[in-house]
């Protein structure tokens, strides 16, 4: 596990730096603890979630923590025109802005517009141009982003309530864009093939 | 004579301490803004697809133990590790957890 060290028998008289590289892969306020924690038996020691020691198994020695907060490199905004109510047709305009740089930009970028079925169903969009074929697939590839790039998509409103929600997510696929594979209502069914750019819940009220 | 020869003694061996005293602690003494106990500090850019470095800064006087220690980061799910070492895990405590061989780790005693 790359974010645990054995520091058995080490003498850390002396200040010791530890170092992890690493690349953000979302977006979050989070805390991070560090500890140093002893124990008479590795077996004995549980984890919550795989890398996250349980510190009641253990004895904690002493901990550190750092609030840090991750951010998308692009800001993906929604609109929406037209009859917020089930069964009619809403035209939603959708804004990207930014940049995609880093050791992870492999070239390939697309947006994508993902909802249950039972929510939204897809009518009709603009320059879905994808190797897909999908209409709620758009293809960022070579696209100059730093302004804002708006895309629509027309959707009929399935269900009703205060909050009814779709997400739009801009990914570059980790290998070949064959690896990613739809599921037949339109979202991404492996996402550990792709590496997310932005990725946003929007919901609207629909009657 | 016989006491001052001996207050001399005395006063040579109070330094002697005291001068071992101030060296101890001299080294003993971290790089500037390092506190005792744990600290975490990061280098690079918060931004998703950017190089983040994180760098755990240990620093625990008479600690020594002989008994399994282990200084672990907790929650880092929301990361990629990108760097090339593989860590020091002799117990193999990773053989308990997921398979996750991309990674590393890198340790540098900030001591001169």
């Amino acid at each position: 596990m790359p974010n645990i060290w054995n520091l058995t028998g080490k003498d850390l008289s002396a200040a010791t730096r530890f170092v992890l590289e690493t690349t953000p892969t979302w977006a979050a306020e989070q805390r991070l603890v560090a500890r140093l924690w002893v124990t008479g038996n590795v077996s004995a020691v549980r984890f919550g979630s795989p890398g996250v020691v349980d510190p009641t198994s253990v004895f904690a020695y002493s901990s550190g923590a750092l609030d840090l907060t991750t951010t998308w490199p692009l800001q993906v905004r929604a609109t929406g025109q037209g009859d917020f109510s089930v069964g009619r047709e809403l035209n939603l305009t959708v804004t990207v802005r930014g940049q995609v740089t880093g050791p992870r930009s492999s070239g390939l970028l697309y947006l994508s517009f993902e909802t249950k079925p039972t929510d939204y169903e897809v009518v009709s969009s603009t320059g879905g141009d994808n190797p897909w074929g999908l209409a709620n697939v758009w293809n960022l590839t070579g696209r100059d982003l730093s302004g804002d790039e708006t895309f629509r998509i027309t959707v009929t409103p399935r269900f009703s309530g205060n909050r009814i929600p779709f997400d739009l997510r801009v990914w570059s696929p980790r290998a070949s864009w064959s690896s990613v594979r739809f599921s037949p209502d339109g979202t991404i069914q492996n996402l550990d093939s792709v590496f997310l750019w932005a990725d946003v819940t929007v919901d609207f009220a629909i009657t | 004579m016989h006491l001052r020869r001996s207050h001399l003694a005395l006063l040579a061996a109070l330094l002697i301490v005291v001068a071992g005293f101030v060296g101890y602690t001299e080294l003993s003494k971290p790089p500037e803004g390092i506190s005792k106990g744990i600290s975490i500090s990061t280098e690079g850019s918060p931004v998703v697809g950017k190089d983040l470095r994180f760098i755990i800064t240990v620093w625990v006087p008479g600690f020594t133990s002989r008994a399994l220690a282990f200084l672990s980061i907790d929650d880092v799910h929301t990361f990629e590790v990108v760097a090339g070492d593989i860590g020091d895990d002799p117990l193999e405590l990773a053989e308990h957890l997921e398979p996750h061989r991309e990674g590393s780790f890198g340790c540098d005693s900030l001591r001169p």
